[in-house]
């Protein structure tokens, strides 16, 4: 993530860019071709693609870079926004995400894995957590799944995602709230019997209720 | 106190910094210590949270291959030259714009010379009128002299517009350098010129003869150019040479046959 103090400089680069400096070029790169690719990258689930996205978008900014008002926002949001319309292009012209089991074929309970971050990483059952939550991720609506990655995996505040995505924060919020329900409802552990926990918790009180 | 709907709607914003008042903060820790199943609700939001963190991290590693940034230096390379280019070009255009305004000016101002160069000297040499009543008695009479008085005439009446051109004209610079007019034999000399005409010629030298003009037995072929003034009985009454290969000796006969005129008649 980008720390504020680093914008100003931003401003700097983009105009020696503009003015034909390689090294400029070359410092906006590596700066923000990271997390404009894992934005490309966890938006799509296709390497190739964010490669793709990335290399458009960096292109973009060199044929457009006169474009770019450091007044109506940082380069980073002016980045995001057109990987985000890259990434919306390529969504639209590639074929849905196909949307993830519910259940793992080794009989994980998926939310039940969600545990401390120090121990996903420690073992192979963490890394496969991992995959399951970004295949999560995935299949979410594309206007949910944005909120999600700017918001909880690019660690954007509210104001920062509603700069790239163009709407209000308030939008941003509620847009938030529903995608995070919907990931818990992906992920939660399902009954043994194949049946989603929370349909089954909801049979279990109708039985009580009687 | 916060109930458990308005618990479900904060949830998520809980563990965000920023996100909630104090108050609400303070609400909402307190309904779920309080509400088991609220707790339970924020622990499964706190463990999504962490996971996405854990995702977050996992791909804090990911990032372009290094080819992307070859390629994009290439074309910022490319893309850079044209701009210079574009503005070397435009620099290039307007010096040239520039040069080929300053070049229309010059062209005119010089046209414009040669135009109001060429109408002075075609009017004291072509076709020109000479006022009435004007005598070639003087046997020295020089087109300078009579140029003085054609372009007189011409300079009486002037369009406004030749005369605006003619105005910052200076004084006609080829008539001083031309040769003087030559009275010719057999011309009347006293009689008046009226408005007479200067007609530049051109015949061969050998052709000099019916102008009265003695010619050599050597005579060539080659064309003289004149300039004969012509009065108006439509008699040639004197003659410049302005180019061409004319003897000398003819130049000489027709001055002391002017000298002997004037002699003859003071």
């Amino acid at each position: 993530m980008m720390r504020l103090e680093d914008q100003a400089s931003d401003a700097d680069l983009s105009r020696d860019m503009i003015a034909g400096d390689e090294q400029a070029f070359v410092g906006i790169y590596r700066r923000l071709q990271g997390p404009l690719y894992r934005f490309a990258l966890q938006m799509t689930g296709s390497a190739s693609l964010a490669e793709e996205i990335v290399q458009e978008a960096f292109m973009t900014l060199i044929r457009q870079a006169a474009s770019f008002d450091a007044k109506r926002g940082t380069l980073q949001a002016y980045l995001y926004g057109i990987c985000r319309n890259h990434v919306l292009r390529c969504v639209a012209q590639e074929s849905p995400y196909v949307g993830m089991p519910e259940a793992s074929s080794e009989g994980g309970n998926g939310f039940s894995e969600l545990v401390d971050p120090s121990d996903l990483l420690a073992s192979f059952a963490a890394v496969e957590s991992i995959e399951r939550v970004r295949r999560a991720v995935l299949t979410l609506p594309r206007s949910y799944r944005e909120v999600v990655v700017l918001c909880d995996l690019h660690e954007m505040a509210y104001e920062q995602a509603a700069s790239v995505l163009g709407c209000p924060i308030g939008t941003v919020r509620s847009r938030l709230h529903r995608a995070r329900e919907l990931l818990l409802a992906k992920l939660r552990p399902r009954a043994p019997g194949g049946m989603n926990v929370s349909v089954a918790e909801r049979a279990e009180g109708a039985e009580s209720q009687r | 106190m916060i109930d458990c709907e308005s618990f479900k709607t904060v949830v998520h914003e809980i563990d965000r910094p920023g996100c909630l008042e104090a108050s609400v903060l303070d609400a909402a820790w307190g309904h779920a210590q309080s509400c088991a199943r609220c707790a339970r609700r924020l622990a499964r939001t706190r463990k999504l949270t962490a996971a996405l963190g854990a995702l977050a991290k996992a791909d804090e590693r990911e990032h372009a291959p290094m080819r992307v940034e070859a390629q994009l230096l290439n074309t910022f390379r490319v893309q850079r030259k044209p701009a210079r280019g574009f503005r070397q070009g435009k620099l290039a255009w307007w010096m040239a714009a520039a040069a080929a305004g300053a070049l229309m000016v010059g062209a005119g101002l010089a046209w414009r010379r040669a135009s109001v160069s060429r109408h002075a000297r075609g009017s004291a040499s072509t076709v020109a009128a000479i006022p009435r009543g004007t005598a070639l008695s003087p046997p020295q009479t020089t087109l300078a002299s009579r140029a003085g008085q054609v372009g007189h005439v011409h300079h009486n009446r002037p369009s406004s517009r030749t005369a605006k051109r003619a105005a910052p004209t200076p004084a006609p610079k080829p008539v001083a350098e031309l040769a003087e007019f030559l009275p010719l034999p057999f011309a009347d000399d006293d009689a008046p010129l009226g408005t007479a005409e200067v007609v530049r010629i051109r015949l061969s030298e050998s052709a000099l003869g019916v102008l009265g003009l003695p010619v050599s037995d050597e005579a060539s072929r080659q064309p003289v150019t004149a300039d004969v003034v012509i009065g108006e009985d439509g008699v040639a009454r004197a003659i410049r040479f302005v180019s061409g290969p004319v003897p000398s000796e003819v130049v000489q006969q027709l001055q002391t046959m002017a000298f002997e005129s004037k002699g003859a008649n003071p």
